[in-house]
């Protein structure tokens, strides 16, 4: 009944996301002029911001197929939407090719030339492979994106949706390796080589975390836009739902502070010259304060009022905190990418605002764009009916 | 070995509990196991040749004692050797038990319900043979209290920058909640046996440890309330404790200990190993207690998932580990890494990637993990390739440190395997004597589980 009413917003949202994200980047574009380095560096930070977004909607739909669980059926098709954007937004990454110049010293042969180290690191640490590997990680991302998408929506049409939800779990398993191990090294590559003498091995972990973050508080986002439209996908998608999305928010929070708190234990305890220069520069001049709001307003904050369930269940709280937490990931990626261009002191810039917000725009039309052309729930799976039969004998053998 | 779902319809082996069970028949069945008068041949085997090992545990303890550990292979640069390796592996195995009783019972897994009393019980064993370890390693281990923080006359104080010092709250902690988890999810039964037991002495045993348990309502409420919130102090320790535990190498600057992904790979490995041991231990004990009924086909084949699934998260961090030592370009830490795989114990470290690597590939087929036997051998060969593992990380970084000079090749003696395979004694027995004197299986547990599984039909 509220169809059209949900179709009717959803086009004005996309619409303006787009017209905001076209305008934000044409104005960012007049950075190139002004400041070139400073665009590129903007940029990549939007950019590697931004697509954490899809990236954790691809795995948590991988997750989802390999556990099933009411919270996925109700979030299958927000998570659909997300990663099939993937292969648009490889686009987006063109601008950062152009850029490799102003953003990574190594691929300056008078700095190589001086380094012993970069001569060493050559054999990876070069233009072509770099290319060569970006292209499969967007590859192997679109590709998954693409057949779980497929198979997805020919299962709500399908005689035998048994055989679909199997194909969709054996490409899952294979798929979460390749998932992990693109991701990354897609931050290994991406943002790690920035600094291209430090290193750590827990510096993809941390990225991953971070993306299952953001896509569980966009998918929280998301589904509560549309319950509130939608009737139909209201009483699927229920405060029980909610609060199982709330509990995958607080996991996935505590396990990003966990691996970013244990990186820099190590790191600081350890002392040794070749990695502790990162955190010297993160935690002094003005960097130590986007730090020490990652540890309060990042962890804390979120991590205390999540632990309730009667907040578990308050949607105007979770809505809260779910763009909070997001702009938290902003403030993470900022702080982890940025003191890299600016080793003596904090700096901001107002690029550093204007193009995430054009990316995020721009992402926001492809998702909504995919978002339309799908049913809202995967009901033909045989797994939905048993969660959600399932769920109601749980509750009533609690209440 | 009959898998029971073989003489079953098709589908049977997707039950956490075969059909046809009553209230009364899981309280029967399991309490007879404990007050049925027989005991089996196999208990009493089993239960002798711990005691043989249990035994080799002590004379080893008593040498140590009056020689010092100058008896054991450690010497510089090894001076963590088999205690450190060991320590590691107990502890490590413990963590599956907390992981099943604290965290599925928070995502509402029905099935952990047939075999989280089995499994904290293990835990708490495997936390007394990894605590007695690093007290056994001390040299003097009659003034092992001094680790403690106490206000003293001669001004000892434990360095809180030192792991080592963490690894003494973190492990104390852990024992405590395993133990009071433990208990308070027993009361209920023990109630349950002294109700059951005809022996005066049995009873006025199970009654008092039972404190008063009479069942009412209130008791039920306030029983709950309390296993919910223990379930909750208990899951950050399943990632602690490890953690801390992985504090002790990483935080060092030795080649092969300091890296950043060691927490949460440890938390992994623990997790990987404990339910391998559980796979090892739960194979032979539902034969011999004819529990196919409870313990079905079904649990091992979702504990197979998750041996490959904490198998692979293990391999991840191998993966990491070594491509960032070479990323890195550390002299050492290179160095390290083609020690590893070329030096003096490269076939430790072969074999250890064959058995945490390439054996639990074949754990993707459900044809392997539902046949018990091939679950049994992968079990033992993941505990193997886990002992390795840390065989690797604590002696083979010691033996190749910064200096060509102070290397130096580590070989144990006898009394370092006598006291290892001796701690697996007192494993055993701990665990011979708990399955014949306490219910092994949650038997109110079982008993809700009836009640929801009826509600389904």
């Amino acid at each position: 009944m509220d169809q059209t009413r949900l179709v009717s917003q959803l086009n004005r949202i996309q619409k303006i996301s787009l017209v905001v994200g076209i305008v934000a980047l044409v104005v960012g574009a007049g950075g190139l002029l002004t400041n070139r380095a400073q665009f590129f560096q903007s940029y990549l930070l939007g950019y590697i911001f931004v697509l954490s977004i899809p990236l954790g909607h691809l795995g948590i739909l991988m997750i989802h197929h390999l556990v099933g669980g009411k919270w996925g059926f109700s979030i299958r098709r927000i998570l659909e939407s997300g990663a099939m954007t993937l292969p648009v937004m490889a686009l987006l990454y063109i601008p950062i090719i152009v850029g490799y110049g102003y953003l990574y010293p190594w691929t300056d042969p008078a700095t190589v030339a001086e380094s012993h180290l970069l001569q060493y690191k050559e054999p990876w640490l070069n233009v072509p492979f770099f290319i060569v590997r970006t292209v499969i990680y967007f590859i192997i991302w679109s590709g998954l994106a693409f057949l779980l998408n497929k198979w997805s929506l020919q299962q709500d049409k399908s005689d035998d949706p048994t055989a679909i939800t199997t194909r969709l779990k054996n490409l899952s398993a294979p798929g979460m390796i390749l998932f992990i191990l693109t991701t990354t090294f897609a931050a290994y590559d991406w943002g790690m080589s920035l600094d291209p003498l430090w290193f750590s091995s827990m510096y993809g972990v941390i990225f991953f975390a971070g993306h299952a973050v953001a896509a569980v508080a966009t998918a929280i986002l998301v589904a509560n836009f549309i319950a509130k439209r939608n009737q139909k996908f209201a009483d699927r998608v229920d405060i029980y739902v909610f609060n199982d999305l709330s509990n995958f928010l607080l996991a996935f929070v505590s396990f990003w502070a966990y691996v970013s708190f244990s990186q820099y234990l190590i790191i600081w305890a350890s002392n040794l010259p070749e990695t502790i220069t990162w955190y010297v520069v993160r935690t002094q001049n003005g960097w130590q304060v986007p730090a020490t709001m990652l540890i309060f307003l990042g962890f804390a904050v979120p991590f205390a009022l999540l632990l309730s369930r009667k907040n578990k269940r308050n949607i105007k709280l979770l809505i809260g905190l779910s763009v909070w937490v997001l702009v938290m990931r902003y403030v993470d990626f900022f702080w982890i990418l940025m003191p890299t261009f600016s080793p003596y002191g904090f700096y901001f810039h107002w690029l550093n605002l204007v193009i995430p917000v054009g990316l995020a725009g721009i992402w926001l039309f492809l998702f909504i764009r995919q978002l339309k052309g799908k049913p809202l729930l995967a009901q033909n799976d045989p797994r939905f009916h048993e969660a959600a039969v399932h769920e109601l004998k749980e509750v009533a053998a609690h209440e | 070995m009959q898998l029971s779902h073989s003489q079953q319809p098709p589908g049977q082996a997707e039950v956490i509990l075969e059909p046809g069970h009553t209230y009364e028949s899981v309280g029967k069945k399991i309490s007879n196991v404990v007050l049925d008068v027989r005991t089996p041949l196999g208990w009493v085997v089993g239960f002798g040749a711990a005691a043989i090992l249990f035994t080799m545990y002590l004379i080893s303890i008593a040498v140590l004692f009056a020689w010092g550990t100058g008896v054991w292979g450690n010497n510089t640069p090894v001076a963590w050797a088999f205690p450190i390796v060991t320590f590691v592996w107990w502890i490590g195995i413990g963590h599956a038990g907390t992981l099943i009783s604290a965290i599925l019972f928070l995502l509402r897994q029905e099935w952990r319900t047939s075999i989280n009393r089995f499994a904290e019980a293990m835990t708490l064993f495997a936390v007394a043979c990894a605590g007695l370890y690093p007290i056994l390693h001390l040299g003097r281990p009659w003034v092992f209290y001094w680790i403690m923080p106490y206000p003293n006359t001669f001004g000892m104080w434990p360095q809180f920058r030192s792991a080592l010092a963490w690894d003494v709250f973190a492990i104390s902690t852990y024992a405590t909640i395993s133990a009071l988890f433990w208990f308070v999810g027993l009361i209920p039964d023990l109630a349950g046996m002294r109700d059951r037991a005809k022996h005066p002495v049995l009873k006025f045993g199970y009654g008092m440890l039972a404190m008063g348990w009479r069942g009412s309502a209130r008791h039920w409420e306030r029983h709950q309330a309390l296993y919910l919130l223990l379930a909750a102090i208990a899951t950050p320790l399943v990632v602690s404790v490890h953690t801390v535990v992985s504090f002790d190498f990483a935080i060092s600057q030795l080649p092969g200990w300091t890296t950043t992904v060691l927490p949460p790979y440890f938390v992994a490995g623990a997790v990987f190993s404990g339910f391998a041991m559980v796979v090892t231990l739960l194979v032979p004990m539902r034969k011999l207690y004819g529990l196919q009924d409870m313990i079905t086909v079904r649990h091992f084949d979702i504990m197979g998932k998750i041996l490959l699934t904490t198998g692979l998260i293990v391999g991840y961090g191998y993966t990491t580990e070594f491509f960032t030592a070479f990323y890195g370009g550390s002299v050492y830490e290179v160095d390290m890494m083609w020690y590893r795989l070329t030096g003096a114990y490269a076939p430790f470290v072969w074999a250890l990637a064959a058995c945490n690597l390439i054996s639990i590939q074949f754990l993707w087929f459900k044809k392997v993990r539902t046949n018990l036997w091939l679950m049994f051998i992968l079990s033992l060969i993941i505990n193997t390739g886990m002992w390795l593992e840390r065989f690797m990380i604590v002696v083979i970084s010691l033996t190749h440190d910064f200096l060509p000079a102070s290397w130096g090749l580590f070989s144990a003696t006898k009394w370092d395997f006598s006291l290892m395979f001796g701690s697996l004694g007192l494993f055993l027995v701990l665990l011979f004597l708990f399955v014949r004197t306490l219910p092994m299986i949650s038997v109110f547990e079982m008993q809700e589980l009836i009640h929801k599984t009826e509600s389904h039909h």
